[in-house]
């Protein structure tokens, strides 16, 4: 509680703000006062500088009108050295005339246009020039003038050589000294054709030039004035007239010290300028050497009062208002003193009194505090019961208290829970709510609850509703007490649906387990390091594994015999994509089984569907795989033995041929006819080729695939794959359907050298399928039409029909194996397997059909880029006649029938009938190609092969391509070490003459 | 004897000359008109109306009272259209060819005194200076004499450079080469030349050298600067007069006074170097 205000307190409070009130005046009184001094300072300077500026101005303005003034001077002489008659001087005397026969005119002249000249240079009518004159350069006199010589005063005599020399071909002003009286003179040297022959001199009447400065009326001692470069004083007050004005002035160095057009004080008090300091300002005037001056006393620019001045005003207000300020703070000290010292008694008697006062208002708060803690428990102790009412009334769980065998304690959801009332819950023993069977269960939960006061129990049991429906229920019940009594808290959740679905569950998963553990196929779930983690019987009996136990313990990625079957692969593809993957091996197990696997394999994925695994369906296709193979075989035996009829067909008609041709060479043989014999054995030889072809042929197209054959595929030419194929496939689409009066038109669209890679027999195969699918689907005759193209980087081969078409649901399962529209007469294997072998090749096969409309089979290859290859195949490149040839062979007939047939096509054939003679002949003539017997008495072909190698590397010449022939051509060809013996190429016996060429036709082409 | 024949020849001469007195200068106050006998030449008569010597006679007349008239003539005619005598100079000799008709009262034309000349009519009182000077084109390979000093000299010197080179002149004229007895010196002369003309004759490239009085020279060098040279002297100093007829004593008499009276005056002083402006660089004490 604040104490009232005491008069003491007041008064000191007055005092106190009279006191800052006052200094706060004098403070600002100060400020301003500073403020005005220093603005009627920075006036005074300003003015002064103005001033300074002004004086400055007026010089420079001076200089300008005498820039203009000698720069028109320079104007004028130029204007006087071009004229005629200068020229016309020194033409003359050029031309040798002298002075008493003509010259004399021209100077005559010359003095005329001098006259002429200073008569129109005039300044406000007055001559600007007060002489001109010309000077020879050779004579070093004046010979024109605007005057006579002896009055001339341009120069003095000393004076005008050196002045001369001085002056350059420009015009110069000169300072002229003629009785001591000083001029200026411009002078300009002439030159007649480029020598200096004389000088133009030009006096300026300094009157007219002084004219051109507006002279203020002279004050006290100022003037201004032009000096030259070493200080003396041209132009000014008479009585300073070539005087040197920095004696004058004070001012040493002058007019240099100026600089341009600058302003420089002299404090040397001259008594020749009245004893005062000067200002003095100018510069250089422009084109002359000349420096105008201007000087005024300092006075009259004095740059306000002095600093010193300024210093001492405001040292002296500043030590007067410090001086106020200490007496106002010292008595302001006493009276604070004062005041202070009665304070301290009031404060003293004040400091009991509050003292007292705050140990009753202590007491009292006590008193309130007390008061209102209890208040608070009694409303915490209120609101927590209602909290906990709350509590227990609104939860969802069933809350019970129960002791002696009875519910003393039922919240609101224990009555929807049992659907009895209260009074029914609480007056009958809980046994009764209890299913009968599952009494014991909580009798015991209830039991060991009130027997340990404080512990959790936890049970489940079934409880009877009032509607008699047995409900389950999970109880987790402690032991508390309640009216002193042990009793059980119990928590009853409703656990029936619960219950429910956990029993299907079970259930389910026994159904699946069930289905797992009995199919006919393989399962396996592994993670996704690989460890399996559950397989089924089947997989064990696919495997050949003797339990689940030894099948799991390893790990599906790094097992060595999965790993060496690929079978990793497929899981690690589909656990990395989350893709269902597909694959099929052959597979030998752990335990020793052979088998062929087809493997689906599907990712696992927990409810974030991340991939924790897959699980796949291994699948033992050995049989299938199997049966398949025996079907495409026979599938081939039957488009053999269908192609044989055919074939069979042709062969009679080469033979009758062959037969025809032979009786009739019989005959000439009678009667010697050579030539016609010839012919006739010819034509047999020929169309016996053609029959060995077409066996060739069927031989080919009957051999069984194998995929190592693909490996060393070849390139060759579609067209006449498909050539031979319509050749072979004729007695099918031509000479049967004739013989039954169906007619096939077949035409054909092929392009010569659609180049593919890979195995000829397999794709003739896949034509002659097509070929036969197509007759097949017109039983009463149509039109086929096959076409070969390119298009890009693709071969494309199509194989028309118009037959009775496929529909569409057909057209979804053709390619699959087994499927077969021909009824039990089919295999269903043809399209399939023409489609894999397109597949290997990397092409791509097609249907487009619809029923009645015929069908449009189309398969697209990569086209092959091997032009080397393709042209070694192809029987019209041109010769390989500059290959050099050495054959060896031990077989005398051998080497004479290979030599006789080489001859025709290589430049040169070197023969040698054992190793050791062969090599000898090849050190002498090394030649292109070798073609060597394997077996000889010596040393075998692979030794020769070594040591040609060897003489070649030590010779550093090329090797030549070594043809090992052999009658174990297919047994040599695998054997590894032959590349390293330098044999390039393994030719099995018999070989052929166009075996042979064709060899010998690819290696001229490489060459 | 001897005093008879002479007065016969006196009277003869009395009565011959009679009607040429009417020609003097009563009579040509009483007829009220000065006839100027003039060809244009130079600055002396330009041809224009005024010239030197227009001006002087101008003046003249006006003293006299008399009216002025300007009489055309030309070189070949003036001193016949003064003397009314045709004459031929030879040398500083004549031959009187015949009479011819009087035009005039007074030569004026920066008539030249020769001696031939003055073997027909009367000059006046020397009012300009002359000499005749070669002039030659800048080009010729002629260089002009050193000044000896000597004016006699310089001439023998002139004359002495000028054997074998042809020499443009007019006949009739104080520029006629043959009346300098140049040794070795070919004149030549082209019909219808006038002497305004001789300058611009060289500078043509017609011809190399020519005879100049020593003002027109002068007004040939300012007028064509480098175009033309002077050579040399190839006479001494000459004087130029008015020509009067000898049967004018009065007139003669009378101008000459009027001339008198113009130099001491000044005023043909002023008068000659206002045609002249620079002849008194030559002839400083012209019109004195």
């Amino acid at each position: 509680m604040a104490l009232p205000e005491t008069p003491l307190k007041k008064e000191k409070r007055n005092f106190q703000r009279s006191y800052w009130i006052f200094l706060l005046v004098l403070v600002v009184l100060s400020c301003f006062l500073t403020y005005l001094l220093i603005r009627v300072y920075r006036a005074s300077n300003l003015l002064a500088e103005a001033s300074r500026q002004s004086f400055s101005q007026e010089s420079r303005m001076k200089i300008s009108i005498l820039g203009e003034y000698f720069q028109q001077r320079i104007v004028d002489i130029e204007a006087l050295s071009s004229s005629r008659a200068l020229h016309a001087y020194y033409q003359n005397k050029s031309l040798g005339m002298s002075l008493e026969y003509g010259l004399a005119v021209a100077l005559a002249e010359m003095r005329a246009e001098f006259e002429r000249f200073q008569g129109n240079a005039l300044l406000k009518k007055r001559p600007v020039f007060e002489e001109i004159a010309f000077v020879d350069a050779r004579e070093m006199r004046v010979i024109a003038a605007t005057k006579p010589f002896s009055e001339l005063k341009l120069m003095d005599t000393n004076y005008l050589e050196s002045a001369l020399q001085r002056s350059e071909r420009v015009p110069v002003f000169e300072v002229s000294r003629t009785d001591s009286v000083l001029g200026v003179v411009v002078v300009r040297a002439y030159s007649y054709k480029d020598k200096v022959t004389g000088y133009l001199l030009m006096k300026l009447d300094l009157g007219t030039l002084w004219d051109q400065i507006e002279h203020d009326v002279p004050q006290n001692n100022d003037f201004d004035g032009i000096v030259d470069p070493s200080g003396i004083l041209l132009m000014g007050p008479p009585k300073l007239v070539g005087k040197n004005v920095g004696k004058v002035t004070g001012v040493g160095g002058l007019p240099s010290a100026l600089g341009e057009t600058g302003v420089i004080e002299s404090h040397d008090h001259l008594p020749a300028l009245g004893g005062e300091s000067l200002l003095i300002s100018g510069g250089n005037i422009p084109y002359t050497t000349f420096t105008f001056l201007n000087v005024v006393p300092s006075s009259r620019y004095l740059a306000g009062y002095s600093p010193f001045l300024w210093v001492l005003v405001f040292s002296g207000l500043v030590v007067g208002i410090v001086i106020i300020v200490v007496i106002l703070f010292r008595s302001a000290l006493v009276q604070v003193r004062m005041f202070r010292q009665l304070e301290e008694a009031r404060d003293t008697l004040d400091t009991r009194v509050r003292e007292r006062t705050a140990e009753l208002a202590e007491t009292n708060q006590h008193l309130k505090a007390e008061i209102s803690e209890r208040k608070r428990t009694a409303q915490a102790l209120e609101e927590s019961e209602k909290k906990y009412r709350e509590l227990i009334d609104n939860a969802i769980e069933s809350i019970v208290v129960a002791n002696e065998g009875k519910f003393k304690f039922v919240n609101p959801n224990t009555l929807e829970l049992f659907g009895f009332s209260i009074q029914d819950l609480t007056s009958r023993p809980f046994e009764f709510f209890v299913y009968p069977e599952d009494r014991e269960i909580a009798a015991k939960c209830y039991l060991e609850t009130i027997d340990a006061e404080g512990e959790n129990r936890s049970c489940e049991f079934r409880i009877l509703n009032s509607s008699g429906i047995p409900k389950w229920v999970y109880v987790n019940a402690v032991g508390i007490k309640w009216d002193g009594k042990p009793s059980a808290l119990g928590f009853l959740t409703d656990v029936t649906e619960r219950k429910r679905a956990m029993e299907v569950v079970r259930r389910s998963e026994e159904k699946y387990r069930s289905l797992v553990d009995n199919a006919p196929i393989g399962i396996i779930l592994i993670d996704t390091k690989g460890q399996i983690l559950e397989v089924n019987r089947a997989l064990l009996d696919i495997l050949g594994s003797p339990s689940a136990e030894d099948t799991k313990s390893i790990n599906l990625f790094s097992f060595p015999t999965l790993v060496a079957a690929g079978i990793p692969e497929i899981f690690s593809r589909c656990i990395e994509t989350g893709q269902v993957a597909t694959a099929e091996f052959p597979y030998r197990s752990k335990w020793g089984r052979p088998s062929h696997l087809r493997i689906v394999s599907t990712p696992l994925r927990d409810p974030s569907s991340m991939v924790y695994g897959c699980q796949a369906v291994v699948e033992d296709v050995t049989e299938q795989k199997r049966a398949q193979e025996l079907l495409l075989e026979t599938e081939r035996i039957k488009g053999v033995a269908d192609l044989a009829g055919g074939v069979a067909h042709n062969f009679n008609n080469l033979l009758q041929v062959v037969m025809g041709r032979a009786q009739l060479a019989l005959n000439d043989l009678k009667n010697r006819y050579t030539e016609r014999i010839n012919s006739h054995l010819q034509q047999i030889v020929e169309t016996s080729r053609m029959g060995a072809d077409t066996v060739k042929r069927l031989q080919n197209f009957s051999r069984l695939r194998s995929d190592q054959a693909l490996v060393v595929g070849k390139v060759f030419d579609l067209s006449h794959t498909v050539e031979h194929a319509l050749a072979m496939t004729e007695p099918w689409w031509k000479s049967k359907p004739a013989r039954d009066g169906i007619r096939i038109v077949v035409s054909k669209n092929i392009k010569i050298g659609c180049l593919l890679n890979g195995k000829e027999n397999e794709i003739f195969e896949v034509i002659v399928n097509l070929i036969k699918n197509a007759v097949e689907a017109m039983p009463t005759g149509g039109d086929m039409d096959i076409r070969v193209s390119e298009k890009g980087e693709e071969v494309i081969l199509q194989v028309q029909d118009s037959g009775t078409g496929i529909s569409q649901s057909d057209l979804k399962r053709i390619f699959d194996p087994f499927w077969t529209s021909k009824g039990p007469g089919g295999t269903g294997m043809g399209l399939a397997s023409s489609k894999g072998i397109v597949t290997d090749h990397g092409g791509e096969m097609s249907v487009i059909s619809s029923l009645g409309c015929g069908s449009t089979f189309t398969i697209t290859f990569p086209r092959a880029n091997g032009l080397i290859e393709w042209a070694a195949n192809n029987p019209n490149i041109q010769s390989f006649l500059h290959l050099k040839v050495l054959v060896i062979d031990d077989s005398e007939q051998i080497v004479d029938f290979l030599q006789q047939t080489l001859e025709e096509h290589c430049s040169t054939v070197l023969t040698a009938t054992s190793g050791p003679e062969g090599i000898e002949l090849f050190k002498r003539n090394p030649v292109d190609v070798v073609i060597c017997d394997l077996g000889m008495t010596e040393i075998n072909g692979i030794a020769v092969s070594s040591e040609i190698q060897a003489i070649c590397r030590e010779r550093s010449i090329r090797k030549p391509v070594f043809l090992l022939l052999t009658g174990w051509a297919d047994q040599i060809a695998e054997e590894q070490n032959l590349f390293e013996s330098g044999i390039d190429r393994v030719l099995g016996k018999p070989v052929t003459i166009n075996e042979l060429t064709h060899v010998l036709r690819e290696l001229a082409i490489q060459k | 004897m001897f005093k008879t024949v002479a007065a016969l020849i006196a009277v003869t001469l009395g009565c011959v000359l009679v009607p040429l007195a009417e020609a003097d200068l009563s009579h040509i106050k009483d007829a009220g008109v000065l006839r100027h006998l003039g060809v244009p030449y130079s600055n002396f008569v330009t041809g224009d109306g005024d010239g030197l010597d227009v001006e002087i006679l101008k003046m003249y007349a006006t003293e006299l009272g008399v009216n002025y008239q300007y009489v055309k003539t030309s070189w070949e005619t003036v001193i016949s259209d003064l003397a009314g005598k045709r004459v031929m100079p030879k040398g500083d000799e004549i031959e009187i060819l015949g009479d011819a008709p009087v035009k005039g009262d007074i030569v004026g034309n920066g008539l030249t005194v020769l001696p031939w000349r003055k073997k027909v009519i009367n000059f006046s009182a020397p009012y300009f200076p002359t000499a005749v000077w070669v002039v030659a084109r800048a080009d010729s390979d002629l260089d002009p004499i050193g000044p000896s000093g000597n004016a006699a000299e310089d001439v023998i010197l002139t004359k002495k450079i000028l054997r074998g080179r042809q020499i443009l002149g007019i006949r009739d004229t104080c520029l006629d080469p043959d009346l300098y007895n140049v040794q070795g010196g070919i004149s030549r002369y082209k019909e219808g030349l006038q002497l305004n003309d001789l300058p611009a004759a060289l500078i043509k490239g017609e011809f190399e050298l020519t005879l100049q009085d020593a003002p027109d020279a002068l007004l040939a060098l300012m007028k064509y600067p480098g175009k033309v040279k002077v050579i040399g002297a190839i006479t001494e100093e000459q004087a130029m007069a008015f020509g009067i007829s000898k049967d004018c004593p009065e007139l003669l008499a009378s101008f000459n006074t009027f001339l008198r009276k113009l130099s001491e005056g000044g005023r043909l002083t002023e008068l000659i170097t206002k045609y002249y402006p620079l002849i008194t660089d030559y002839f400083p004490d012209v019109g004195k």
